[in-house]
């Protein structure tokens, strides 16, 4: 396995489980959200879990059928502001360990090179 | 979904054989950066052992360590925490901690449970590989694995600790339960 083809699987199983979230969120069906962009459930399954490459008119169709921007499905590359580093660190731990979070996540390096 | 046991250990033999790594200890460190994954420790209280932060759209990645552990339980943290960042998909931060209970309503607690034991074959898959492991066993003459010392030995010489080398010996079928 190549770096390149593992970086590419990732990029698919990403945005499959985005799909994934917004439909659960959403409460709809895989037959449902298939059927409104013309899949079959079986596809959407495959898409979900990053197995099945889409177009990307189909992605967008997904978009619209979910009600979110296609970007947000494939995600963003821009690096995470410290709110919204804060807001994913959980309340209930101690100050000492969140900040070591805090810390480390405002270390991470911004691009990937060669994954 | 099952355990993908072969996918994990094609994943660490081909990270392993890239950077050339052909004697223990293995230089996790190393195979992390080489992933665009940096290490950040932190001297905090032993509730959480470890955590995977993602930036750049899960291209790279934090990888906290908690330095109140044993070094060895440092270094299948990093291991741990390096497999779900190259197996697992969906959080942008990751906490691994001793006690939890779990309750989030958007993953279920079996896919979570599956996800652990996935890191988990990595790390050993990463830090003892198999291959590794089979010609070092066999270099010790007459290895009994009924004595405590050589299970210790290869625990120090992998920097790994002795309950992980012992799971590992087992699955290897080397010790039996």
């Amino acid at each position: 396995m190549t770096s390149e083809t593992l970086s590419t699987e990732l990029i698919y199983r990403a945005v499959g489980s985005r799909i994934r979230e917004e439909r659960v969120k959403r409460n709809i069906t895989q037959e449902d959200l298939a059927a409104s962009v013309g899949l079959t459930r079986a596809s959407v399954t495959n898409i979900e879990r990053g197995r099945q490459r889409m177009p990307v008119h189909v992605l967008v169709a997904l978009a619209t059928s979910l009600h979110v921007s296609p970007a947000h499905l494939v995600g963003s590359f821009e690096p995470k502001t410290a709110v919204e580093i804060e807001a994913l660190v959980p309340e209930a731990l101690s100050d000492s360990i969140k900040q070591w979070i805090m810390a480390g996540a405002a270390k991470a390096p911004t691009k990937g090179g060669h994954r | 979904m099952n355990i993908r046991r072969k996918h994990i250990q094609e994943l660490a033999i081909s990270l392993l054989s890239q950077l050339r790594i052909s004697s223990a200890p293995i230089d996790v460190e190393k195979i992390a950066r080489a992933r665009n994954a940096i290490i950040h420790r932190g001297q905090v209280d032993k509730k959480v052992s470890g955590y995977l932060f993602r930036e750049a759209r899960g291209n790279t990645a934090v990888i906290g360590v908690n330095n109140s552990q044993h070094e060895h339980r440092q270094r299948f943290t990093i291991a741990h925490e390096l497999g779900h960042f190259l197996l697992h998909t969906g959080e942008d931060l990751h906490l691994d901690q001793m006690f939890i209970v779990k309750n989030r309503d958007d993953r279920s607690a079996e896919g979570e449970d599956l996800e652990e034991v996935e890191a988990n074959l990595f790390a050993a898959e990463l830090l003892m590989p198999e291959q590794f492991l089979r010609r070092d066993i066999e270099e010790m003459k007459e290895f009994d694995i009924f004595e405590e010392i050589e299970v210790k030995q290869l625990a120090e010489r992998y920097k790994v600790s002795q309950q992980a080398m012992v799971i590992r010996l087992t699955h290897l079928g080397y010790l039996s339960i």
